[in-house]
């Protein structure tokens, strides 16, 4: 009888390696945000917030425009 | 001045029993995420206070009135901003963790730059507070906070 050997599925390593990446980016992207102040901070924040909804909205206005039901068209 | 400058100068300048949660309190920690809504927990005691201010003299709607007996209130602005205000005195999370709100202000930390400070949770407790829902947002979070506690050393 042969020796019985332990085979790592080629998905689990990828789960391993996406996860271990996604770790790397966290670590990089909390030391890229820590060089700014608390008040630097909120300013990106609500500028980051306000770039997200303008582009919701014209999301939104394109959506509407494009859509197929008539009735709900501007 | 954002709303949200105003809102927290008139909560300290009030002395209003006041936590911010939610992304932004884990943006105050280092995390760059980003969401729509603020979050804050309040003890109830300071219900009335919270509404004068909001309401009142920043001229937020409320999605209840002051009566309501609801532990969540959302306050919108006229610009879209929506403010979501917790009133209650303890919090249970999906672990079975309960959080009693004047032991998280007693633990809670106050961030501070120049004229501008802020009163946050403990990370553990915001931790704690991020498994209320454990939507994958909130997952995140907690990511971020464990990477954080460890880059920055907290204990």
């Amino acid at each position: 009888m042969g020796k019985r050997r332990t085979v790592t599925s080629p998905s689990s390593v990828a789960k391993v390696r996406v996860e271990e990446v996604a770790d790397k980016n966290i670590i990089e992207n909390i030391k890229w945000f820590s060089q700014f102040s608390p008040l630097e901070k909120l300013t990106i924040y609500e500028r980051e917030v306000k770039r997200s909804r303008k582009f919701r909205g014209l999301a939104l206005k394109y959506y509407l425009n494009h859509q197929k039901c008539p009735s709900l068209k501007k | 001045m954002s709303l949200f400058k105003e809102i927290i100068r008139r909560f300290n300048k009030e002395k209003i029993r006041y936590l911010l949660i939610g992304r932004q309190a884990v943006m105050f920690y280092g995390a760059p995420l980003f969401s729509f809504d603020y979050d804050f927990w309040i003890h109830p005691e300071d219900k009335s206070k919270t509404y004068q201010i909001l309401e009142e003299r920043l001229d937020l709607e409320p999605s209840y009135p002051i009566e309501s007996k609801r532990p969540i209130v959302s306050f919108l602005s006229i610009s879209g901003e929506k403010i979501d205000v917790f009133f209650v005195r303890k919090i249970t999370n999906k672990d079975g963790e309960t959080f009693d709100i004047d032991e998280v202000l007693r633990r809670s930390i106050m961030v501070k730059d120049k004229n501008f400070a802020i009163r946050l949770p403990h990370i553990d407790d915001l931790i704690g507070l991020k498994k209320i829902g454990e939507r994958p947002k909130d997952l995140e979070d907690i990511e971020y906070l464990k990477a954080l506690k460890k880059e920055l050393k907290i204990y």
